[in-house]
Parts: structure tokens; sequence; C-alpha cells
């Protein structure tokens, strides 16, 4: 393994390092992207003697880290999810008739989404306050808490209005959705189709 | 989308009609004349994308997809369509026209006949506000289904499209300002205040018009009520369903579905995404970090032991040597006490440890005997327990 020279480009590995540490995602507009895609095998042999793989999503532009065996938090997972869910629906509800929502839709809305109003536990209907409740988001303040999580690790970004705006790292969420499609037309309740 | 006249052909064996069974069945629901008659059917023959009806001489044969989904709405619905209401609303209409004639005197048995009307207004009143309110509960439970799933989205879509356009468009129809149940409502009104103001008719009479005033106004507003939460409530959910939906919005709508129902360990495609435990730099403990900290407990405990003006003596800690001189062939009765006389200037605490100490040290129970308690003061401080005599 062959480390830099360059005093400024071991701070930029150390910097790109920490920071997939630390969970985020990083996408093709953030500083570290071109230093890791350039030195991408570098990256990869150093995290895998810490037992983690730097992964490239398939669709490109996105790097991010997974470990072997070990699950971590699933919930926060799950939380997450579940907020980036009601959050596909309520949005969908604004579209006109005929339109429908696509990831690139969410991706490209540069002016954000008011999440913290659009999914306030007053305003959700039954079935998404159930789901809230399921992963323990039971108050506004909680679902802050998750906002700001989400926001730490790159899949959202806060602006200056307190929108959020949606960045490409959500591709990870939407392939929950996209894997969950063909179970749209399940009953969950056992009853069969009449 | 003349789902009444839908849903009679769908209702029929192999859900078709004869030609004369349309026209009369088309006569029936909406009255029309023979062109209007014709027309409609050509409509429902040459529709596009595809016809609702297929002439195959000499049946007008329902499209199958169609007629499953008006047998589906008809068996899990149970909704009565605004046919129904509109129907009963023109009964009301007419009962009203009939007492008006009787008042105009044009009626023999005036009394009588207005005595029926208004039972009939009554009741017919009451059967509008039934209907409405489980019209209001069914297409509640209908949405539920649709959100549960079971129902593919075309299906739904359909279903969702006839609720709207054939049952709450109307309905809110029905009940606004200038509406078929406002209109009726008021001339009932009219006639009843008339009814109830001429002394001509027994006070019985009378009272009973006064109550059914009473009665419309509280039926009026309930219907109002009903209907606009209907509307206002199922229409968007409706219309959402109506829209064409993504993979992405199906998907979410899944999940949100099995989370609510299942919980979130249910979801399977969850374990293939791990959002890293964060990695934090601050728990590396540096040596640096522990100099410092050393430093800064060594400044705090010189302020701490800096006592200015401390008069006491130092007393050195006793040790099992310190009481060796006790301990001769004889025994000791209280050792403790012996320790205490030994020590004048030791605490209690003191004596009491090294005694502990001693008596832990002899291990022999054959060696010591214990008595009755006793209780032992030196200065402040106050001690009961047991005597123990070394043998």
């Amino acid at each position: 393994m062959k480390f830099f020279d360059e005093e400024i480009k071991r701070k930029e590995f150390r910097n790109a390092i920490w920071n997939l540490l630390r969970g985020h995602n990083i996408i093709q507009t953030d500083t570290e992207f071109p230093f890791i895609e350039e030195n991408h095998d570098l990256f990869v042999e150093y995290l895998d003697l810490l037992g983690l793989d730097l992964t490239l999503h398939p669709m490109g532009g996105l790097y991010y880290l997974q470990k072997d065996g070990k699950q971590e938090e699933t919930r926060l997972s799950a939380q997450m999810c579940l907020i980036f869910f009601v959050a596909v629906q309520k949005i969908s509800d604004t579209f006109e008739d005929g339109d429908t929502v696509s990831i690139f839709d969410l991706i490209n809305k540069f002016e954000g989404y008011d999440l913290e109003t659009m999914l306030s536990l007053g305003g959700l209907d039954p079935t998404q306050a159930n789901a809230f409740r399921d992963v323990n988001i039971n108050t506004n303040e909680d679902l802050e808490k998750v906002l700001k999580t989400m926001t730490r690790v790159r899949f959202l970004e806060k602006l200056e209005d307190s929108n959020y705006r949606f960045r490409r790292s959500i591709i990870r969420l939407s392939d929950v959705a996209t894997s969950l499609h063909s179970y749209e037309h399940i009953p969950v309740e056992g009853g069969e189709e009449e | 989308m003349h789902s009444k006249l839908l849903n009679e052909i769908a209702l029929r064996d192999l859900h078709r009609v004869d030609s004369a069974e349309l026209h009369l069945l088309i006569n029936s629901i909406y009255g029309y004349d023979e062109t209007q008659t014709s027309e409609l059917t050509s409509t429902l023959t040459t529709g596009d994308p595809e016809p609702f009806l297929t002439y195959d001489e000499p049946f007008f044969t329902l499209e199958n997809r169609i007629a499953e989904l008006f047998r589906w709405l008809s068996k899990n619905v149970r909704l009565q369509s605004h046919h129904s209401l509109n129907g009963i609303v023109d009964e009301i209409r007419s009962q009203n026209e009939k007492m008006v004639e009787a008042l105009e005197g044009n009626l023999e048995y005036s009394k009588y006949q207005i005595e029926t009307s208004m039972d009939t207004i009554e009741y017919r009143t009451a059967e509008l506000l039934r209907i409405s309110e489980e019209n209001s509960t069914h297409i509640s439970g209908v949405i539920q289904r649709f959100k549960e799933g079971g129902i593919d989205r075309e299906k739904r879509s359909f279903l969702a499209q006839v609720l709207l356009s054939d049952h709450l468009d109307p309905m809110l129809k029905l009940v606004e300002p200038e509406g078929p149940i406002e209109v009726v409502f008021q001339e009932v009104k009219t006639t009843l205040e008339r009814i109830e103001t001429l002394h001509a008719f027994p006070i019985l009479l009378r009272e009973n018009a006064r109550r059914g005033i009473q009665k419309q106004r509280g039926t009026r507003e309930r219907l109002q009520q009903i209907h606009q939460y209907s509307f206002t409530n199922f229409v968007p959910i409706l219309q959402s369903f109506v829209r064409s939906t993504s993979t992405l919005l199906s998907g979410a709508t899944a999940g949100v579905r099995f989370v609510s129902t299942y919980g979130w360990k249910s979801i399977s495609p969850l374990s293939n995404l791990q959002i890293l435990k964060p990695r934090r730099p601050r728990n590396i403990l540096s040596d640096s970090g522990f100099t410092r900290y050393n430093e800064r407990q060594n400044i705090q405990n010189r302020d701490n032991d800096f006592i200015p003006g401390a008069t006491e003596e130092y007393t050195p800690t006793l040790e099992l040597e310190d009481i060796q001189p006790l301990f001769g062939d004889q025994g000791i009765e209280d050792i403790l006490q012996a320790v205490l006389d030994l020590h004048p200037n030791q605490s209690l605490t003191e004596c009491s440890r090294v005694t502990t100490d001693f008596i832990i040290s002899v291990n022999k129970h054959d060696k010591l005997r214990f008595r009755d308690a006793k209780t032992y003061v030196r200065k402040n401080e106050k001690l009961e327990v047991n005597v123990v005599e070394v043998l």
C-alpha cells in the first residue's frame, strides 16, 4: 500500500476516511468525491483492513461504507426509510393529476421541502402515524432528531430557510422502496382479494 | 359514468341485456326519449379507448372486467347511489305538493291527506339521513381497504373513479345551497308553517307540523355536515388512488403499510440498508490527553490539601503491631475497650478497624467469645457492638 508523500494529499485522505467512517454518504458534489474516485483502489485496500467495504452505488456518483456480517443502526435505518416513504406519499399528494413522483423530482427540487411541517405528527393519517410510532418517532422532536441525523450522514441538506433538500444519496432509501413495489397489492391482514 | 345502468347490467345473467331490456332500463333510470336512448346506447357501445358494451345480436354485453368491478362494488360497498336519494327527494316533493293541494282545498279529505303526507315526509327524511350516513361509512371502509392493499392498482383506480363521479360529486350537488334537497326542504318548511298557523286544523296536527319543521331543520344541517365531511375527507384520498402511481410511490406506500401492520422488522430489504454506526475520533484517547487530565487532577488535589491553620496533630493509622503489647499469656475481657485504652488519641473508628483486623487474624472461634452488646463512645463517635473476649 502506497500512501501519499504530499501533506496536502495526506490531509485530504484523512478527511475522506474520517467522513466515510462517520457514515457520511458522499456524492459527486462533495469535495471528497473526486479524491476518492481518483484513489479508489487505495481507499478500498485501506478500509478493507478495517473490515469495511467502500461501496459505489450501482447508479454511480455515490460512495458509502458497508460492514459485512454485523448489521448496525437498523432501527435508525428504519426511521430514515419511514421518513422517506411518508415524505414521498405527502409530496405525491401535492402533484397534479396524472403526474407521478420519481426520485429525480425529489433530488432536482432545489428549494427543497418543508419536511418538518409536512411530516409533523398531527398531519399524518392513521397508517402513517402507526408506522412512525413503530420506529419510535412519537413526537415532532423525535422527527427533528432523525431529520438532523439524516442531514449529518448527508441524505438531506438543510437549507437556510429550514427546508430540506434531498441529496443524490437518497437513492439508497429509494432502492428499499423500489424493492417493496411488488408487495403493494399483497393484503397485509391475510384476507384474499375478492 | 352511468354506474346505475352499468350496475344493473352487471347483475344480470352473463352480464348482458337485449335491446328491449336496455331501452327499458335507460328509460326507467334517466327517463330518456327514443333519440336520447339511441345516443346513450351509441356512446356506450363506441366508447374510447374501449367500449363499455359490446353488441352481439340480440344482446348488449357488458365488458367482462367492468362487470366484475361493479359486482365487487355492489358486494363490498353496499352504497346507495344518488339515484336512490334523488328518488326519496322526489317523493318528499310529491308529498309536499299533495299537502299544498289539500291546503288549497282541492282534496276532499284534506286532514287525512296532510297527516299521511307528513308521516311519509318524516319517514323519508329519516331514510335520507340514514342512507347518507351509511354511504359515508361505506366509503370510509372502502378507502381503508384500498389502503390495506389486496386490490390491484388498475381496479382500485377504476373503483375510486366510480366513487368520485357517481357518489361523492352527485351527493354534494344534492345538498348544495340551490340543490334539490335544499329546495324541497324549503318548500316543505313553508307548507308546514302554513299548517301550523291554520287554526282550522286540530291542535295535534299543528303540533306535528311544528315538530316536523324542527326535524327538517336538524336533518338538513346533519345532511350538509355528512356530505361536506365526505367530500372534504374522501375526495383527496380517492383522487390519489385515481392517479397512476410510480414505482417509488407504490413501494413507499407498501413500506408504510407493512410497518404500520407488522412492524419495521418485517421489511426484509431494510437489512440490506446498513447505516454505518459513526466511528468518532473522540473515542480515541491520546496519551497527551491523559497527561493533561493528570495535571488537572494534581492542581485540584493541591488546592484541596491546603488547610490553613490546621491544628490537629497528625496521628498515624493503627496496625496490628500497635496493639501487640495487649496480648500476653492472659486473656482479655473486652478487646475493643483494651485497644481504646491503649490508644487514647486514636478515633473510635480507627480502634474498631484495627480490632476487627485482629479478630480476623485470629481466625479461630475457640479463642474468641462473643458477649452482649455494649456501647462505646469517643469524642463525637458512638458504636454499639458485641463485646469480644479473647481467651
